[in-house]
């Protein structure tokens, strides 16, 4: 694998020139980046389309899973961790084969490559947004294709992604409200949920935890602190679910009838060249796997942003406790299983990046970049699985519309997960329009 | 921060499932310390399902009985539970209540196995204990086994693998052998008996097999555990065991009658024809799911005339009692029906019929086949065989 991705990656080095940090036609500036994608309005025609396809290739070893043949230790995702072998950055995995052994909802949504190379379309997105001129409202609409084998054929997923109106009350202060779906607004990774605006391809090994599309509602409040070249954020939510994905708490609906409260604040210190951005982010509320309202998880996370003139350095740690249910069934985003279990869970990753300083026509910029994820989680009653990874890559852009990356995953089984072949090289042309 | 605390506060005051009726899978250590205590257990009198010591033994003392009998002091005993298993009686105990919880699978047991100094074939390392992956309060702990027997590389330490992460290692050969039931975490419960007696099956004093205490390692920690063979149960393809029925007779108004139970032989309204397996013991019972039912008031129970039960005030108006006749009650297998319902129990006295004029309901198909007021309980146990057709159930 390595010698496939060092080539290409010395092939960029000489044009690489690429802010650490990716900005995309839609996204927020940098910095007010906690409410994640927040369109801009006064700028911005009354009625706008963009959005991007992103198309990759991908091979993940072994059979593209985590899972271990032979091993009949039930349920089977309970002793692995299936979001290892990811290959897009959605965190879709290059399969999910566990042999036909019982699983029971630990699992992410999968490509179902197996262990083979294969193109993909990981999405086709469009952005649709309206802000009357004039008015303080926005109303944004993501919709996204993803074409995929499902194991008995082709089909493609449709998402409504995002579909949110937002308020902003006061011309005076930087405070709004949106209700719909959104990004998340715990900790960091959601500011790079699309692919247009990661860094890299696939999301972190604590990913899973914080990158969700709550539905509900949210409140933006910032203020700055020019004497001390600071700002302070607070951004708040209640929502069904949480900030979970949703193949690991459905999104759609409350199955409780009791919100999920999280929230983040934030702190951004800017001088010259230089940023810190440092935020803690909670979450508290039922479970929404289940139907039981006293049945609660709890989050907790904190994270940090430096940002030296061509390097970046994006850290974050969350930790996880969930209770167990009461009673059966266990609904998620990819079906219906047996009972939730109580579940516990901490990680975290630290990402470095650089960028060189090359702004050309053609190739507007180019960055490196690795990262080490770490997570240690099990279930009531089964073993706690300490797994790591580590993630190299690079990027160029041409053009300003296209983003090509690749990146090689190398995930370690540390202690209670049985060694597997799942590592991944996977690749991503990002078209932005 | 202020938003949170009152979100807190809201959840906790929404309506949760009260504890006692909480998913929860209750191992025999657990079943003793709340018989102990006098609790309840997923509904259920603790001390219906283990005897702490010093306690009477239910079935084995009134009403069914003249006299008490009496759990020694420093044991705790799992009760013998009197039952019907396709119209043959059997007995069971209570090794375990699972409340809330459908579903159980079958779970890897390694043993180890490696090619001795001498040459192949491998044989079992002496000495060493079994390694499991799962325990309570897993929901997905399991006490039915599928015996894996590992062979590891010749001349390595049976020590290092005492965890199950090292076992499922595909380059070490394995055979699938026979399956177990065991239970983890069983203290130090036996099975109920008065001290000096064997224990047996209430109301036809039919010997019993006891369980054999052993020992696990699981994730490098030992745990004690209680095996009761490799009877009791099947599974499908994908390790999901098959769970059957437990009908339980109750009045109408839910006491139970004190009866036998009625165990199923295949999944709830689907009855199959007995299965025995190589050591000639039952594969049905083991794992079911309590449901009560209510026998017609024109039911009859199967009691001797000097049975102390015919006058348990809670027969009455719910079953028929009548005397059996002389001849019948004179038979010299009349302990087999001790405690039987039948649906016309005019039969008691057909003395040229009985028992084949008897409708009994003592098999799966009588029972689904009458029509009962059936009560499913969210409520499953595992009920291993200890008796069968008047014996102890193989090994």
């Amino acid at each position: 694998m390595n010698r496939v991705l060092v080539p290409w990656l010395l092939a960029a080095l000489p044009a690489l020139a690429q802010p650490a940090v990716p900005e995309s036609p839609g996204s927020e500036p940098a910095d007010s980046e906690p409410v994640g994608y927040t369109p801009p309005q006064s700028t911005q025609p009354p009625f706008r389309i963009s959005g991007y396809v992103d198309v990759g290739w991908a091979k993940a070893q072994g059979n593209g899973s985590s899972f271990v043949p032979g091993d009949t230790r039930l349920p089977a995702d309970y002793y692995v961790d299936p979001f290892a072998p990811a290959v897009n950055s959605r965190g879709d995995v290059a399969s999910l084969d566990a042999g036909g052994r019982f699983v029971n909802g630990f699992l992410p949504y999968t490509v179902g490559a197996g262990g083979n190379g294969t193109f993909l379309v990981n999405v086709a997105s469009v952005d649709l947004q309206v802000s009357p001129s004039g008015l303080p409202v926005l109303v944004f609409v993501r919709a996204q294709a993803l074409p995929r084998w499902n194991g008995n054929g082709s089909e493609t997923r449709f998402l409504l992604q995002q579909a949110f109106g937002r308020v902003s009350p006061l011309s005076s202060a930087e405070l709004s409200i949106s209700a719909g779906r959104f990004d998340s607004v715990f900790g960091i990774e959601y500011l790079e949920n699309e692919s247009n605006l990661r860094l890299g391809i696939t999301p972190s090994l604590i990913a899973r935890y914080t990158t969700g599309h709550p539905i509900g509602v949210k409140v933006l409040y910032r203020f700055q602190l020019p004497s001390l070249s600071s700002a302070i954020s607070i951004n708040a939510a209640a929502t069904n679910h949480g900030s979970q994905v949703d193949s690991l708490q459905a999104e759609s609906l409350s199955f409780t009838g009791v919100p999920v409260g999280s929230a983040r604040l934030g702190y951004e210190l800017s001088f010259l060249g230089t940023e810190l951005k440092l935020g803690v982010s909670g979450l508290y509320g039922p479970r929404n796997d289940q139907s039981d309202p006293g049945v609660t998880q709890r989050q907790l996370g904190v994270d940090a942003r430096i940002f030296v003139g061509p390097f970046s350095v994006w850290g974050e740690y969350v930790n996880v406790k969930e209770d167990p249910a009461t009673a059966p069934p266990k609904p998620t985003g990819t079906g219906v299983y047996t009972i939730a279990s109580g579940f516990r869970a901490h990680g975290f990753y630290v990402q470095l990046a650089y960028a060189l300083p090359v702004h050309g026509r053609v190739l507007s910029g180019a960055s490196l970049y690795g990262r080490y994820d770490r997570r240690k989680g099990g279930f009531d009653g089964t073993p706690q699985l300490l797994t790591s990874r580590w993630t190299v890559g690079g990027r160029i852009e041409l053009w300003s519309v296209l983003q090509l990356k690749a990146e090689v995953l190398f995930n370690r089984e540390n202690a209670g997960a049985p060694t597997v072949d799942n590592d991944v090289f996977t690749t991503s042309a990002v078209f932005s329009f | 921060m202020r938003s949170l605390a009152a979100l807190a506060l809201l959840v906790a005051a929404c309506d949760s499932t009260p504890a006692s009726e909480r998913a929860r899978i209750w191992v025999p250590s657990d079943l003793a310390e709340a018989a102990r205590n006098g609790a309840t257990v997923a509904g259920l009198d603790a001390g219906s399902l283990v005897a702490p010591g010093g306690a009477t033994i239910p079935w084995l003392s009134p009403p069914h009985t003249a006299a008490a009998a009496v759990q020694p002091a420093g044991t705790d005993g799992l009760v013998v539970v009197p039952a019907w298993l396709a119209a043959q009686p059997a007995a069971y105990v209570v090794a375990e209540v699972w409340q809330e919880v459908p579903e159980a699978w079958l779970q890897p047991w390694y043993v180890l196995f490696q090619v001795p100094s001498s040459g192949p074939p491998a044989a079992r390392v002496p000495n060493t204990d079994p390694v499991v992956d799962v325990l309570p309060p897993s929901f997905f702990y399991s006490p039915f086994w599928q015996l894996i027997n590992v062979v590891i590389p010749p001349g390595a330490s049976p020590e290092a693998y005492r965890d199950a992460r090292t076992l499922v290692d595909p380059s070490l050969p394995r055979t699938e052998a026979n399956p177990l039931l065991a239970v983890l975490s069983p203290g130090d419960v036996v099975l109920a008996a008065p001290a000096g007696v064997a224990p047996v099956r209430p109301l036809s004093g039919d010997p019993v097999a006891s369980p054999r205490p052993g020992a696990v390692w699981v994730r490098g920690a030992h745990q004690a555990s209680l095996g009761f063979g490799s009877g009791g149960f099947r599974w499908g393809e994908d390790g999901r065991v098959v769970e059957v029925p437990l009908y339980r007779f109750i009045r109408q108004d839910g006491r139970s009658l004190l009866l036998p139970d009625v165990l199923g032989t295949g999944p709830e309204g689907q009855p199959e024809p007995l299965v025995l397996g190589s050591t000639g013991a039952p594969r049905s019972g083991a794992f079911s799911r309590l449901i009560l039912v209510v026998p017609p008031a024109s039911a009859g129970v199967f009691l001797p005339a000097d049975a102390p039960l015919r006058g348990a005030s809670v027969l009455s108006g719910a079953l028929q009692v009548p005397e059996p006749a002389p001849e019948i009650a004179a038979r010299p297998d009349v302990a087999q029906y001790v405690g039987r319902v039948a649906l016309n129990p005019a039969c008691f006295t057909d003395v040229a019929g009985f028992p084949g004029s008897c409708r009994w309901l003592d098999r799966q198909e009588a029972v689904e086949g009458a029509l009962l007021d059936r009560r499913p309980q969210p409520v499953r146990f595992t009920s291993p065989l200890v008796g069968y057709a008047g014996k102890p159930v193989p090994r």
